[in-house]
């Protein structure tokens, strides 16, 4: 046979996956042993070529191939070592599977996003309630193979009682998004648990009562629907802390369970500061289906083509088209004061969360309030900021909450439910103003802290940067005399 | 492949250990240490077959303990996973790199390129996300099925070996669906 030499682009602890040969120090540090010889025999879609095949637009940064190793855990909590040409080749075969089923896939987090889970005896009072479950773990972290190893009770353990309780509307949720997209959970609990949940879960889904469970006659159809519906549902793509050696407390990695860094994914997970180098991936439930709908239905390529679509990009265009351009927010309360300082001193610091989520949906968000602002987000009413906002004719003033239902529905929710204070109607005469001072605005090419006009307590209204913005809290009182 | 070897076992004991039932002692704790346990070079430890008394040799006091440590020779039951071996091995776990099988205690990976052309894609079939599937669907090998592989190569590290294996050779390939076993 006069095959091409092994180039050990996939390893198991010290073995070629692909030849089984034993790999010396270097060989196993060496990732990419193909990327570095410029003539070796590449497959099919060869490495070099992949940089340039994502959309020409907004493009996500991705690092040329290099000779570099990653963990690739795949279902079933096996770890593999995968060099990072071999990555990128394997993750457009999955995107091309999962293209060719009409599905996306969706990661699940476990804990406070499908199920909250205690080991509170407390609890126990609830236990009628359909959608409290409860189940034994371990005190230990046993070693076992497969969930049936859970199940067959082969030696005595102390174990602690567990609590769950499946969030509302879990069962149509994951029937109706089982049929678009492919489920993987992702919990930075043990794999057992993960295990047990996953169970637990689709026992609930198909009917089967806890106190059936040692009790087989009665349920064995049911118990048989709940195992056959447990592997359509999420197969054996459960990823735990158990399986993930490196895993941090507070991280979790979407390069992990998809080399491709989730073109075709998307999150659902209560913290979002944990996927570090994902963040655009995350969403909420109710927003899967218009996903889809966009991914399949405005077109775009085949995986590995050219003009082939990124699920982070679509999300990024359906957050920036929610508000309309012209919104402009100011927040009051919300950064705190040693927050804004250090904006003010580095200007290289990351946005904040929440500037970001109103930049991402497409707001302007600026310091001072103005006759333009749309919007007031504030922490609580009553502030200076809230008060001048308020006087604003057309002006609403919000609480948080309903920029973060905004984000994470990404709709532009109706602020009604989230009014801190009534809205100042907008009036003729109100926007006969706002016309004048536009056009004086165009006229006197001053800046803003010396356009002040007169009259109305709206108009009182002026940019005074630094002050105004740190301390809304000490200029509460200032308005009250107007 | 199974082979019997005398191998040799250090095993510490307390003083509280010393008495009639010293001999009975030593023979539990090698069985307990030492079966199920991947020796390196050597293999799985299926079972100790006997430990004679004559061939526990003197202990050696540790000065600084008190305790007492015997080497003992005992006949051991090994299975060493050996290059080019063919076994018959049960799938446990399906993935879209290939899929895991155990040959008992011993994991076997097999690669995607490793399969018949007909099931890697290559021409035609792949993975569907439970099982991999022949392009004319006669052949699935999921979960449970029994498949007959080539090792290629294997290590020992942490306890374990771990195995690589192909399925792409004359007689290799699925010898048995699973059905009886999925059936429970």
């Amino acid at each position: 046979m006069s095959s091409p030499p092994c180039l050990h682009p996939v390893k198991i602890g010290a073995l070629c996956a692909l030849c089984g040969a034993t790999l010396s120090t270097s060989e196993l540090a060496r990732g990419d042993s193909d990327a570095s010889r410029p003539n070796s025999p590449s497959p099919d879609s060869s490495p070099n070529t992949s940089p340039t095949s994502s959309p020409s637009k907004p493009k996500p940064k991705r690092p040329r191939p290099n000779p570099k190793n990653q963990s690739l855990t795949l279902s079933g909590g096996h770890t593999l070592r995968v060099s990072s040409s071999y990555a990128e080749q394997h993750g457009l075969l999955e995107r091309k599977r999962l293209r060719g089923m009409g599905k996306l896939s969706a990661v699940l987090d476990l804990d406070h996003t499908l199920v909250h889970c205690v080991s509170d005896m407390r609890a126990q009072e609830f236990l009628g309630n359909e959608e409290l479950r409860t189940f034994l773990l371990p005190f230990e972290n046993v070693p076992f193979n497969s969930i049936e190893d859970i199940f067959s009770t082969s030696s005595p353990q102390i174990c602690t009682r567990h609590y769950l309780k499946l969030r509302p509307h879990l069962k149509s949720f994951l029937l109706e998004s089982s049929k678009k997209y492919e489920l993987t959970i992702y919990t930075a609990g043990t794999r057992y648990y993960a295990l047990k949940v996953a169970h637990a879960i689709c026992r609930f889904i198909v009917g089967a009562n806890d106190a059936d469970e040692f009790n087989s006659e009665n349920c064995e159809g049911k118990e048989k629907e709940a195992v056959e519906l447990r592997k359509r549902l999420f197969g054996k793509r459960i990823v735990s802390r158990s399986d993930v050696g490196d895993l941090g407390v507070n991280v979790k990695s979407l390069k992990r369970v998809f080399p491709d860094n989730g073109k075709m994914s998307v999150i659902l997970d209560d913290r979002e500061d944990v996927w570090a180098n994902a963040k655009d991936n995350n969403v909420m439930g109710e927003v899967l289906g218009r996903l889809w709908e966009k991914y399949y239905e405005e077109g775009g390529g085949e995986p590995g083509e050219e003009n082939e679509r990124a699920v982070p990009l679509i999300l990024q265009e359906m957050r920036a088209s929610v508000f309309p351009q012209n919104y402009k927010f100011i927040f009051s309360g919300l950064i705190s004061l040693q927050e804004q300082e250090q904006l003010r001193k580095f200007s290289n610091t990351a946005r904040l969360p929440i500037t970001r989520y109103a930049e991402d949906l497409g707001a302007t968000v600026v310091n001072a309030v103005d006759l333009d602002i749309t919007h007031v987000v504030a922490k609580r009413s009553g502030t200076e900021k809230c008060q001048r906002g308020a006087a604003v004719p057309g002006c609403a003033v919000v609480s948080a909450q309903w920029l973060m239902t905004c984000f994470w529905s990404m709709k532009n929710a109706s602020v009604m439910r989230h009014l801190l204070c009534p809205i100042n109607p907008k009036t003729e005469e109100s926007e006969k103003r706002r016309i004048e001072r536009e056009k004086e605005k165009e006229t006197e090419t001053t800046t803003t802290t010396t356009t002040t006009t007169t009259t109305t307590t709206a108009q009182k209204i002026e940019g005074k940067d630094d002050e105004s913005s740190d301390d809304d809290d000490f200029a509460d009182d200032l308005l009250v005399d107007f | 492949m199974f082979y019997v070897k005398s191998l040799e076992h250090q095993i510490v004991l307390q003083p509280i250990h010393f008495g009639p039932k010293l001999y009975a002692t030593i023979k539990r704790l090698v069985k307990e240490s030492v079966e199920g346990v991947a020796l390196p070079h050597y293999g799985y430890c299926v079972k100790v077959l006997g430990v004679d008394d004559d061939n526990v040799k003197a202990g050696v006091i540790e000065y600084d303990t008190g305790d007492v440590c015997y080497t003992v020779q005992y006949e051991a039951l090994l299975f060493r996973p050996m290059k080019n071996e063919v076994l018959d091995a049960v799938v446990t776990d399906i993935m879209s790199l290939g899929f895991y099988a155990a040959v008992g205690p011993l994991k076997v990976f097999v690669h995607m390129s490793k399969m018949p052309a007909d099931m890697n894609g290559e021409q035609g079939g792949g993975f569907d996300g439970n099982a991999w599937v022949s392009a004319d669907e006669e052949v699935k090998i999921e979960e449970k099925c029994g498949v007959r592989l080539r090792i290629l190569g294997c290590t020992a590290d942490d306890g374990q070996f771990t195995a690589v294996g192909t399925m792409n050779d004359e007689f290799l390939g699925m010898i048995d669906t699973g059905d009886e076993v999925n059936a429970f």
